[in-house]
């Protein structure tokens, strides 16, 4: 991992102590462009600032992290989100993620790795915490295959519900607290294979339509 | 105490049993009492109902003896022969009539019963009852002269019904927004009750430890542990069986309480039974728990994920310590074999160890279900 001081971030919480813990995490590896500790601020302070990373709470006074992806749209298309919560509950995460986060970490998270997930996140690809990656896993699992009702409907992509076994041994692997690096040389592959398939992932838990994350996701009309 | 139905001691609804204690007499005196009144005029009926509607019933006793029907029904049918004797045959059909039913509202089948079954039965025996009053007075004063009483009784009953229905109605919604309120208490007892157990233990805890950081940190984590998963865990009614994936959290917990350590435990799937194969498996990620966090290096936490699967389960707990030469297993790592490895085996699981120097360790146990 190269340093690079050029990442723009926007830290977005509305916690004073947080936002200047996250600062001191990232100070010297990224240019932190701002701050922003509410739905509306935030929103403006991505289109007037459009950063690399959007470092997103997930609960704000004035709604949420979801609330902020929607308020921004498609108008900050260089953009990119990274969800960093105190919270684990499923329907926090699958909510942000499903309106466009790329990945999501709890705010435990150290600094080396949090350098290294928004650096992650800037090249565009997805940041799986091994708490995520147990849930996907778990809402993925065989016994919760989608039901008739859902498999014969014309617009479901039946690929995006299940995960292939490739898939799944990475997530396993970063699920036990591998790095992608450790996970690659664990499977014989590159980290850049290890980085599409973890991408795979999110992209399928952002638009499959299985039953769990559907209704997840449902409960906040987010569909 | 304020004046309570008793209806698992009495013999209708229980106002005369719930008077009684409320007197601190027996519930014959009471009774005999009430009948009184019931002959001077029907007084004691009407004391009797309106006491039936006004007062509360008591929550009931789980154990309730048992009472035959028998002896009363054969009391009933020894009373009817007699009458028939002395009145008449036309006496027989109502008395028969009237045993039964005073028989099936004294029966009780005891133990534990649900509400519709004794409602139906009482109902049934007032029914009997009414039947045989109406029978024995038509035999008496002619069917013409009944119709015009009972039509009487009927609009009388009604106009009363009309009366009391928005004041029964009232009492009902009142009783349904006192156990709605009751409950609300309830929770936010248990909830209080959780926190003072936890959080403020832990904050007293800290305060008192402030001068030694490891210490407050230690707390703190395994607090903010303790907290989420009493939040977001399916299942978060205390005392409710605990499922493995639970189980292992709680092992986590503990141990990070014990030492200067950060374990984090993700999990997939769960089982609700517990066996000792379960058992096993808990005891022995407790102990590679606790061996990793003596050689996890700060600030990096100590990781274990449970794949649980209807047939199986997977444990792997791993740290980023030191890390050593497996082929080379030092003595002081003997708590791996004894109290990992044979604990695993005996119960027909297999464990495997990997670790290189420099890059930590991992446990992996896998025990089939």
């Amino acid at each position: 991992m190269t340093p690079q001081a050029d990442i723009r971030v926007l830290i977005v919480d509305d916690h004073a102590l947080v936002r200047s813990g996250v600062r001191a995490q990232l100070d010297g590896h990224v240019d932190i462009v701002g701050e922003a500790d509410d739905v509306d601020l935030a929103i403006a302070a991505v289109l007037a600032t459009r950063p690399d990373v959007v470092l997103l709470d997930v609960h704000l006074p004035s709604g949420t992290g979801a609330d902020v992806l929607a308020g921004v749209g498609d108008q900050a298309p260089g953009s990119r989100w990274l969800a960093l919560s105190i919270s684990d509950s499923p329907e926090d995460v699958v909510t942000v993620i499903r309106a466009g986060a790329h990945g999501y970490l709890t705010k435990s998270v150290s600094a080396p790795d949090l350098v290294d997930a928004v650096h992650r996140v800037a090249e565009g690809d997805a940041v799986f915490s091994p708490r995520l990656a147990g849930f996907v896993l778990d809402s993925f699992r065989d016994d919760t295959r989608p039901g008739p009702a859902q498999r014969s409907r014309p617009d479901a992509d039946p690929d995006l519900d299940v995960l292939t076994t490739r898939e799944t041994e990475v997530l396993t692997l970063i699920a036990r607290g591998y790095t992608y690096r450790e996970a690659a040389t664990e499977l014989f592959v590159s980290i850049r294979t290890i980085e599409t398939h973890v991408s795979a992932v999110l992209r399928k838990l952002q638009l499959s339509n299985r039953r769990e994350l559907a209704r997840w996701a449902h409960a906040r009309d987010l569909r | 105490m304020s004046l309570q139905r008793l209806p698992d001691r009495g013999n209708l609804a229980g106002v005369c049993a719930g008077v009684a204690a409320e007197l601190g007499v027996t519930a014959r005196v009471v009774r005999a009492g009430f009948l009184l009144g019931a002959l001077a005029g029907g007084i004691g009926v009407v004391a009797y109902a309106l006491l039936w509607v006004l007062t509360p019933a008591a929550e009931p006793d789980p154990e309730v003896p048992a009472r035959s029907p028998w002896p009363l029904a054969a009391l009933g049918l020894l009373g009817a022969g007699v009458m028939t004797l002395v009145l008449g045959a036309g006496t027989a059909l109502p008395l028969l009539s009237a045993g039964a039913g005073a028989a099936l509202v004294w029966w009780h089948p005891g133990g534990r019963t649900d509400r519709a079954a004794p409602m139906l039965r009482i109902g049934l025996g007032i029914g009997l009852l009414a039947l045989a009053a109406v029978t024995f007075i038509a035999g008496r004063v002619g069917m013409s002269s009944m119709y015009a009483a009972v039509g009487a009784a009927a609009v009388v009953l009604g106009g009363a019904a009309l009366v009391a229905t928005p004041f029964i109605i009232g009492l009902i919604r009142e009783r349904d927004r006192e156990r709605a309120e009751r409950i609300a208490v309830r929770q936010r007892a248990e909830i209080a009750a959780h926190l003072h157990d936890s959080v403020l233990q832990t904050l007293s805890l800290i305060q008192r430890e402030h001068s030694d950081p490891d210490a407050v940190l230690r707390l703190a984590r395994a607090e903010e542990r303790g907290l989420r998963t009493w939040l977001y865990s399916q299942a978060p009614t205390p005392g409710h069986a605990t499922g493995l994936a639970e189980r292992l959290q709680e092992v986590a917990s503990e141990v990070e309480r014990s030492r200067a350590a950060v374990i984090e435990v993700v999990t997939v799937g769960d089982l609700a039974d517990r066996t000792p194969a379960t058992d096993a498996v808990v005891a022995a990620t407790r102990e590679a728990m606790l061996n990793a966090a003596r050689h996890a290096e700060d600030p990096q936490p100590v990781r274990v994920f449970a794949r649980i699967n209807p047939d199986d389960v997977s444990v792997f707990v791993r740290d980023r310590g030191i890390g050593f030469d497996p082929g080379a297993l030092p003595d002081d790592r003997g708590g791996v074999r004894d109290s990992i490895v044979g604990r695993i085996a005996r119960t027909g699981g297999t464990t495997s160890v990997r670790s290189a120097p420099g890059e930590g360790t991992e446990i992996k146990i896998w025990m089939p279900l």
